[in-house]
């Protein structure tokens, strides 16, 4: 099982760790904003996008030498998920040494992420790659990555939108809301990343059942 | 045979849809043999093996490894296979040695010295460092083999081994083949269309078509001597023959026999007796081909390929 899990880490490609870099890019805006949402979704989606690629076109000729071992579908499925941790521990590495060199060789203003910032980063990657897996085990790459892939420009769409308001002397209103709910979030940071991860674990234990389910009734009849 | 099976398929059945892909299939195999399981595309030869690994399930039936259920032991009866579906779908970014050092890494009790070992047994010491991309098609064919045989497996099954592969490259492939089987004893399971292959490779046959097992045989009945009497009237003959206990197959100009040589003087006798005029009398061997067309009642065959 140990192996299967670090399977995924052993086959990466080394361009898909050069792809990522172009995350940090695309998240800090040519590395000249620090906002710590910034680098919560950074993370969330660095890691998500090192997940989907070790899962990738060759998936199915991949699975189907996998699958001949002496390996168990269930393991197969749970290690999977499992290795999302690797992938989040390696990104959340990477993006905290950016931080420090960013806090500290940058004319911008930043802090280093908090632990409850970390934590609902995993419970988002979670929730993303609890959509992405049954989706690939049941219609393949191409639909599974088409469907989730559009969450981090999503996001970032978001985020603009709401710095754009926020720049907007006619809208107060909104103003005033999103400076409360970052207030509230700021100041209920460990109840927020616990009830994500609560929600997040659920799904993901949901999200797991319902693999495995799709994976046993699966007949790899396509090399 | 007295020897325990290694692999039995007991009562094999695929059903997808309405359509019955494998129909009631049961076969054993042995220890230290090479069977050969052959049919024409569409039989349901790459079906049955990979209900053999787990990568389809059966409708019905069980298969059973050293005597125990797949069902119940996954784990431990796939551990004692290796197998080859198809072209073997190796990491082409990594070098041969990476993707087999991967492959260990995900079995028990895998040293260096075996994986270097298996390096050699199939020919690939001096290439094993180089990016698989960099492989030909034979290559990847033998570290296919090299990692299906990583784990000293007892049973190797080999789906169309040799698809792709040029003369000389098949070749190179059987004699590798022969040459594991003979040093590892393993027991050997490889489908193919292509007579000639199964031919030169295998002990034993298995013929399947339209997902039912047609016939098994052991390669050792095509050594066996036949000879063919060229004589007039065959259909005469033929009658004679049967009276007197012989099995002839009756061609248009003649028929054969499975005798002795020594028996041969006596058949002579005994048609010019009975004004059977007698031409010519010679050995003849029946082939892989005569066999298959016999036993599947003139099914098509890739034969292109073995010509």
């Amino acid at each position: 099982m140990n192996a299967l899990i670090r399977k995924d880490v052993y086959t990466q490609k080394m361009s898909t760790y050069l792809i990522t870099a172009l995350w940090f890019i695309i998240f800090t805006n040519f590395f000249t904003e620090g906002q710590p949402v910034r680098h919560v979704l950074l993370l969330i989606f660095a890691a998500y996008y090192m997940a989907i690629s070790t899962s990738n076109k060759a998936f199915e000729k991949e699975s189907v030498l996998i699958n001949s071992l002496p390996v168990t579908r269930k393991q197969f499925v749970l290690a999977k998920y499992m290795s999302g941790f690797i992938w989040f521990g390696l990104s959340a590495a990477a993006i905290l040494v950016y931080i420090f060199l960013f806090d500290t060789f940058a004319p911008f203003p930043t802090r280093m992420m908090t632990i409850p910032e970390l934590l609902i980063a995993l419970g988002c990657f979670y929730l993303i790659i609890s959509l992405f897996y049954p989706l690939q085990f049941k219609a393949g790459y191409i639909l599974a990555t088409s469907l989730t892939i559009a969450l981090p420009f999503l996001s970032l769409m978001a985020f603009r939108i709401i710095l754009n308001i926020m720049e907007n002397p006619r809208m107060v209103a909104e103003q005033t809301f999103f400076l409360q709910t970052a207030d509230l979030i700021t100041t209920n940071q460990w109840t927020i990343a616990l009830s994500v991860l609560l929600i997040s674990a659920l799904l993901t234990w949901l999200s797991i059942l319902l693999s495995i389910r799709i994976v046993h009734k699966t007949d790899f009849d396509h090399a | 045979m007295n020897i325990k099976p290694i692999v039995e398929l007991q009562n094999l059945t695929k059903v997808i849809g309405n359509k019955k892909i494998i129909d009631d299939l049961s076969l054993s195999l042995y220890p230290g043999q090479i069977t050969g399981f052959l049919g024409p595309n569409g039989a349901g030869k790459t079906t049955t093996i990979r209900m053999m690994v787990g990568l389809m399930k059966r409708t019905s039936g069980e298969i059973l490894i050293d005597g125990r259920p797949l069902s119940e032991n996954f784990e431990e009866g796939l551990s004692k296979v290796g197998v080859i579906v198809e072209n073997p779908e190796m990491y082409k970014f990594l070098s041969g040695y990476k993707n087999l050092l991967h492959f260990a890494r995900m079995q028990k009790n895998i040293s260096k010295e075996r994986i270097n070992e298996v390096v050699r047994q199939v020919g690939l010491e001096q290439r094993i460092h180089e990016k698989v991309s960099t492989y030909s098609l034979g290559m990847r064919q033998r570290l296919g083999l090299a990692q299906a045989l990583l784990h000293r497996p007892k049973f190797l099954i080999l789906d169309e081994p040799t698809n792709g592969l040029d003369p000389a490259g098949i070749r190179e492939f059987r004699q590798h083949l022969r040459a594991i089987a003979e040093t590892e004893g393993v027991s050997v399971f490889v489908s193919s269309h292509m007579l000639s292959e199964i031919e030169l490779m295998c002990d034993r046959i298995a013929v399947i078509q339209n997902g039912r097992l047609v016939d098994i045989r052991d390669m050792s009945e095509t050594a066996q001597p036949h000879y063919y009497f060229e004589l007039s009237p065959a259909e005469k003959a033929h009658y004679l023959l049967l009276s007197g206990g012989f099995a002839p197959e009756l061609l248009p100009v003649g028929l054969v026999l499975q005798v002795e040589k020594v028996q041969i003087p006596s058949i002579i006798k005994l048609l010019t007796a009975n004004e059977i005029e007698v031409f010519a009398v010679q050995p003849h061997r029946k082939t892989l081909e005569d066999q298959f067309l016999e036993m599947t009642g003139g099914g098509q065959i890739a034969e292109s390929y073995t010509k």
